[in-house]
């Protein structure tokens, strides 16, 4: 081979390596790239679903094929085209309605599933709102024309109410302002070396104006009157389908229905929140369940009303690509539970009644970390300040190893459910006892075997 | 005394002798007890002021999320709520479960392949004897290795002021049965293969199987694998000992006693039902 031919050889080597080398590169580079997720635009059934404690926003996409619903219940939907895309930080389905946002016209076709009996459901208008009450049936629908009453009764209260304030302040200002004159009419009076009873009369005669109170009615005042197809389904399955007004199918609006409704209700659950943790509690869901403490701080836990509910359905119900176990069920917080006061029982037979008290956390004064949590005091050292903490304290008492705690209503009767026994681990004593248990069948082997062996060689 | 019977007792005795003068048993319980002990000490550095924290513990951070991953948030709340008891006495059990099916079924199958059993089936014995003595043995072990596990886990409650509630005896019961049916496909394992090595990969083979189904259908999956895997476990779970055994126990969670009774008793009829085909197997293909 010639020198020539070589160094040619050695050339394209050297090109095809450099090549490689870019196509790598650029490959690379490709991957660097800002993630821009590509939207299409789809066919979607808005939702506005009821779960149990207010109403949740989802949506169903062209290739999701269910929608799950809570039976009995009024939920709203809309069949809307739209920008869909795939957000992969969250991992979940988004919509871009701003872009597109085309409401189709028309009508919600829905039978049961192996049923023939057709239900059409026309468009409405409606509006939701909540009042006050003790548990999850507060919730209102009302359409048409007793939703447009409703919301001008709530605009009524409002403007009544801002009026009020309004009021409040022109009479609040009045009022400081003859104060701040008798005040100062007074202290000139004073440096002449008058008498100042007339005055100091006229100031204690001075009544500050009352503060008016907020609308109680609603805890959420009715919603802006809004156009939706209302699915109130009894529990089971169902195909829905969208007519348009010729008639036809819309293509790609065939879904599954399902309704389902809880398992059972009324349990009660608890938020325990630990004195050195406070704004990290921890949820105690499973009726019947133990709550294990290690016993190094004072308790509060805050009862709230529970549902339990197929965990697959509940979560598609509150967003329909989720995740979720079809054959388990969870129970998932509706409320807190009003008026009730906490029964502890003692190992000893003590019993003590606990009732909801307000705290304040309190940071540790000068360059040290920590806080304590102290009785809210709204007179005295708290004065203007809004409690952090409103929870049943129950304090740590040394040598209790196990205390029961119940739930009682208005009327001092147990709430059902709510029995939960609480339990101080110990931590220390375990590790040696516990494992020396491991090298018994250990043991149990040398000592068989030795005693074969002494057999055998007898 | 019937022959057939005293034959199984005297088989049974000697394969019970011959498993307490070899250390696999011993090793097995001792691993079974060390992973008791592990998740149990586990569970307690879990618990901090305000409850159970499976972050704090780097063990019951790792199980918390796979069998989350696996099963959803709402199975593993359920599977701790009353303490650490029934995962551990389920993994404390897989060493020696596995090794006392495992040493049975290449056991029997080697027998039966080198023609051991010849000389037996000339006396009162014969091959269904012979494969119910294996599974008595089995079912002696394990009740007893079960045993062991119910005092430890007992004295470690005591000792951290846990509490073993009564789901985790049912929990326990319900485990043997499972063994009785698992055991029982072990013997047909046997009976439908020609040497160990093949009758110990149908056993093994059928057990991941079926627990595959089980898991498959149970799990959270997506839209399509759970269907597939719901419709392949709705033909599969009829002859599944898990299938049974999963059913007892959501029933004794809901405190569905009669449902509880049932699986019970369909698990021993599949058992018997298996037992009883692992005969006939034994009767056509002869054994040496």
């Amino acid at each position: 081979m010639t020198g020539q031919g070589c160094a040619r050889r050695m050339k394209l080597k050297i090109s095809a390596l450099f090549l490689f080398g870019i196509t790598i590169l650029l490959f690379s580079l490709q991957e660097l790239r800002a993630d821009i997720p590509k939207k299409s635009e789809q066919l979607v059934y808005k939702i506005l679903a009821f779960n149990g404690k207010d109403y949740s926003h989802t949506f169903c996409r062209e290739d999701a094929g269910t929608i799950y619903l809570l039976a009995h219940c009024d939920n709203f939907i809309t069949i809307r085209k739209t920008f869909v895309y795939f957000w992969p930080i969250t991992g979940q389905w988004n919509t871009d309605f701003e872009t597109l946002n085309e409401v189709m016209d028309g009508y919600i076709e829905i039978k049961e599933k192996n049923r023939l009996k057709v239900i059409n459901i026309k468009k409405v208008k409606y509006t939701f709102f909540n009042i006050r009450g003790e548990y999850e049936n507060q919730w209102k629908v009302l359409t048409d024309g007793e939703a447009y009453r409703e919301l001008e009764k709530w605009k009524k209260m409002y403007y009544s109410y801002i009026a009020e304030v309004e009021k409040y302040r022109e009479e609040y200002e009045a009022y400081r302002k003859r104060f701040n004159e008798l005040l100062k009419v007074a202290n000139n009076l004073r440096k002449r070396g008058k008498n100042i009873t007339d005055i100091l009369q006229q100031i204690d005669s001075l009544k500050q104006p009352d503060e008016p109170v907020q609308p109680l009615y609603y805890n959420v005042p009715p919603v802006p009157v809004e156009e939706a197809y209302i699915l109130n389904l009894p529990v089971g399955e169902f195909e829905v389908r969208f007519i348009l007004p010729d008639g036809k199918v819309l293509e790609g609006s065939e879904k599954r229905v399902v309704s389902f409704e809880k398992r059972r209700g009324r349990g009660i659950g608890f938020d325990i929140i630990p004195g050195d943790k406070w704004t990290r509690p921890v949820q105690n869901t499973v009726l019947s369940s133990i709550i294990y403490i290690n016993g190094k701080t004072d308790i509060f836990i805050r009862p709230f009303f529970e549902n339990e509910y197929n965990d697959l359905y509940y979560n598609r119900l509150i967003r329909n690509d989720s995740t979720g176990n079809i054959h388990a069920y969870s129970w998932k917080r509706i409320q807190q539970v009003p008026g009730s006061t906490v029964e502890i029982t003692y190992k000893d037979g003590r019993r003590e009644l606990i009732r909801e008290g307000q705290f304040v956390v309190e940071q540790a004064k000068g360059s040290s970390l920590g806080y304590t949590i102290v009785p809210y005091d709204p007179k005295g050292e708290h004065a203007g300040v809004l409690p952090n903490l409103i929870a049943f304290h129950i304090p740590k008492e040394p040598g209790e190893k196990s205390v029961e705690l119940k739930l009682l209503d208005t009327e001092q009767r147990v709430i059902k459910n709510s029995e939960r026994e609480m339990r101080v681990i110990n931590r220390e004593r375990f590790r040696l006892i516990s494992a020396s248990f491991i090298f018994i069948p250990i043991l149990s082997m040398f000592i068989v075997l030795g005693l074969r062996r002494r057999r055998y060689y007898q | 005394m019937n022959y057939g019977l005293h034959a199984v007792k005297t088989i049974t005795r000697r394969r019970v002798l011959e498993t307490l003068i070899t250390p696999g048993f011993y090793i097995a319980a001792s691993a079974g007890l060390f992973f008791g002990y592990i998740l149990v000490a586990g569970f307690t550095g879990s618990i901090d002021s305000g409850g159970l924290t499976f972050s704090l513990n780097p063990v019951y951070s790792q199980i918390s999320k796979i069998l989350s991953s696996i099963f959803g948030n709402s199975f593993v709340e359920k599977l701790f709520s009353h303490g650490p008891f029934r995962f551990a006495f389920l993994v404390a059990l897989l060493p020696v479960f596995c090794y006392l099916s495992s040493s049975s079924v290449y056991k029997f199958g080697f027998e039966k392949n080198v023609g051991a059993l010849e000389l037996l089936n000339y006396g009162p014995s014969n091959s269904f004897s012979f494969s119910l003595a294996f599974l008595l043995k089995d079912l002696f072990f394990s009740a007893s290795f079960s045993l062991l596990l119910v005092i430890f886990f007992s004295i470690s409650a005591f000792l951290n002021n846990f509490i073993i509630g009564s789901d985790f005896f049912i929990f326990v019961v319900m485990i043997f049965f499972l063994v009785v049916g698992v055991l029982s496909y072990g013997i047909l394992s046997v009976s439908l293969t020609d040497n160990a090595a093949s009758s110990l990969a149908l056993f093994f083979g059928l057990l991941m199987f079926f627990s595959v189904v089980q898991i498959g259908s149970y799990a959270v999956t997506g839209e399509y694998v759970g269907n597939l895997s719901s419709a392949v476990s709705w033909v599969v779970r009829w002859f599944s000992p898990v299938f049974y055994w999963t059913v007892g126990i959501r029933a004794a969670e809901y405190g569905n006693v009669p449902l509880q009774l049932l699986s019970i008793s369909l698990l021993i009829v599949l058992s018997v039902a298996l037992l009883f085909m692992s005969r006939i197997a034994l009767f056509v293909r002869g054994m040496r």
